[in-house]
């Protein structure tokens, strides 16, 4: 497995860290979705990931909902509201990828290919993953022109 | 997933004695986080909502400009979680009492209800602006006519009543064989009745005609309750393909009679070749009767929070909210617009009038 370090240094340094660390998880996601697993194990740790990621998040955003209903009327909160949301989805996304490569080196334990896959840049990597970024912002403007 | 659980539990027994503080800590606040937004109490809270242009609702087939007129709508409900309780409170654009509102009335009868309300503001909004486009000797016309009285106090659930008694919503067009006119004062009629005394009502429900005699628990409920002068209201057919200029309605996206003053403006200028606004966004709120009367409503304070959200130019409201609209547009650090009060129609339309004359 790379051993990847992220030292402190310029901005600009740190800039082409960060893209590399995102190609890596890149790497590491689609070195991931190469690995054949049982289909069944498979789908129990997509649905497991999703049910973990649903919970750590659930306070979140209950407390989104509560303050947009508080000051629905506000258009600036509205729209600040949307934009954690769209945020909290980016979130979601990396933590239930995150927790996918968890429960499967779980439940494979003895997979030395599962065991290498570095679940920590695959979550950066789908936090940051530019077409579901693009793909909920679409979806958040149109329910936010409905809304507002 | 169990045993994936269980070997969470397993290293969480392994950790340090701080760390594990630290994790029930997160935990307790997880918990805490968790009722205070979805436990539910009761209150009557109030917050400021939006403006709806009269335009999209009320539509005037005409060339007259017709200019920006909104009502003003705000936001309520009965059940809110603690933390919105919580929340509501520190906003002093919102209004927030706790301890569940008394009504005899079902969710379902009060919906209908201000259904019913919203359906006379907009008849009585529209017949006035016309009456009162005539009498200015405008070219307009419009012909309506007299149905009968519609009922909307009949608490159906509370007096548990048959289907073949009153209703929400049932339009009473004849007693005892005699087809009601515009001049009897069917209200006082039905608060006056007796028990022994078996008058026999045709009534419209829905469209269909039936013969209705109130049961004595209705009666008895009816001549007690005082309701003469808000048991109903006076329904009308307004011929909307003949009105000149030619008008038509959109089904409204809000409830209650407090759009009736803006809603009369609003067709009012648009009959009319002159723009009364001046290009000024005119916001208001009132009820409107058929004799142009401009009545209270609820929730002014929020009113008048909201138009300054939406940087209205002119608020008109009824003298008896103004005490209560002072309130708030005193909290209001340079507000855009000027707070209007008018006791009847033809006192806005001069103070618009007059507006113009100032503007040169």
């Amino acid at each position: 497995m790379a051993d990847f370090k992220i030292e402190n240094g310029t901005s600009n340094q740190t800039k082409q860290e960060t893209k590399s660390y995102r190609k890596f998880g890149k790497e590491q996601y689609k070195a991931f979705m190469d690995i054949k697993l049982n289909k069944s194990t498979d789908i129990k740790s997509f649905l497991f990931s999703c049910l973990i990621t649903l919970l750590i998040v659930l306070p979140f955003l209950l407390i989104l909902i509560v303050v947009f209903r508080t000051f629905v009327y506000n258009p600036y909160i509205k729209m600040l509201i949307f934009v954690i949301g769209w945020g909290l989805l980016l979130i979601c996304n990396g933590l239930s990828n995150y927790f996918m490569v968890r429960l499967s080196k779980f439940y494979f334990t003895d997979n030395p290919k599962l065991n290498e896959i570095d679940e920590k840049a695959i979550m950066f990597y789908q936090t940051f993953n530019f077409g579901f970024m693009l793909f909920t912002l679409v979806i958040i403007i149109f329910f936010a022109l409905g809304v507002v | 997933m169990i045993n994936y659980l269980m070997s969470l539990w397993e290293s969480f027994v392994k950790k340090t004695i701080i760390k594990k503080i630290l994790l029930i800590f997160l935990l307790i606040i997880y918990i805490f986080i968790i009722v205070i937004c979805t436990v539910h109490i009761s209150v009557d809270k109030t917050t400021p909502g939006y403006v709806n242009d009269v335009s999209y609702l009320i539509d005037v087939e005409s060339e007259n400009p017709r200019g920006k007129v909104y009502t003003v709508s705000v936001f309520s409900s009965q059940k809110v979680s603690i933390l919105e309780y919580f929340l509501s409170s520190m906003d002093n654009k919102s209004s927030i009492i706790k301890g569940k509102r008394q009504t005899i009335y079902t969710k379902k009868e009060e919906n209908k209800i201000d259904t019913l309300f919203k359906e006379q503001s907009i008849q009585d909004s529209i017949i006035l602006a016309y009456e009162t486009a005539k009498s200015n000797h405008y070219d307009v016309s419009l012909s309506y006519e007299y149905i009968g009285y519609c009922l909307l106090y009949i608490p159906q659930n509370y007096l548990n009543t048959d289907l073949d008694d009153f209703r929400i919503g049932d339009i009473i067009i004849a007693i005892d064989g005699v087809d009601v006119d515009e001049n009897i004062d069917v209200a006082n009629i039905i608060t006056s009745l007796s028990i022994p005394e078996k008058k026999k009502f045709k009534v419209l429900r829905d469209n269909v005609e039936m013969e209705i005699t109130p049961s004595d628990k209705m009666i008895d409920y009816l001549t007690t309750q005082k309701l003469n002068k808000s048991l109903g209201y006076k329904s009308y057919k307004i011929d909307y393909d003949n009105a000149k200029p030619k008008l038509d309605r959109e089904k409204s996206n809000t409830v209650g009679p407090s759009g009736g003053l803006m809603q009369t403006i609003s067709v009012y200028n648009a009959i009319i070749p002159e723009d009364i606004t001046h290009g000024k966004r005119i916001m208001g709120t009132g009820t409107i009767s058929l004799d142009g009367s401009v009545g209270k409503i609820g929730g002014i304070e929020q009113k008048v929070a909201t138009v300054d959200l939406y940087d209205g130019d002119i608020f008109f409201l009824p003298e008896s909210n103004y005490e209560e609209a002072k309130k708030m547009y005193d909290k209001i650090k340079k507000p855009s617009f000027d707070l209007v009060v008018v006791n009847d129609f033809t006192e806005a339309i001069q103070y618009l009038e007059r507006l113009g004359e100032n503007n040169g």
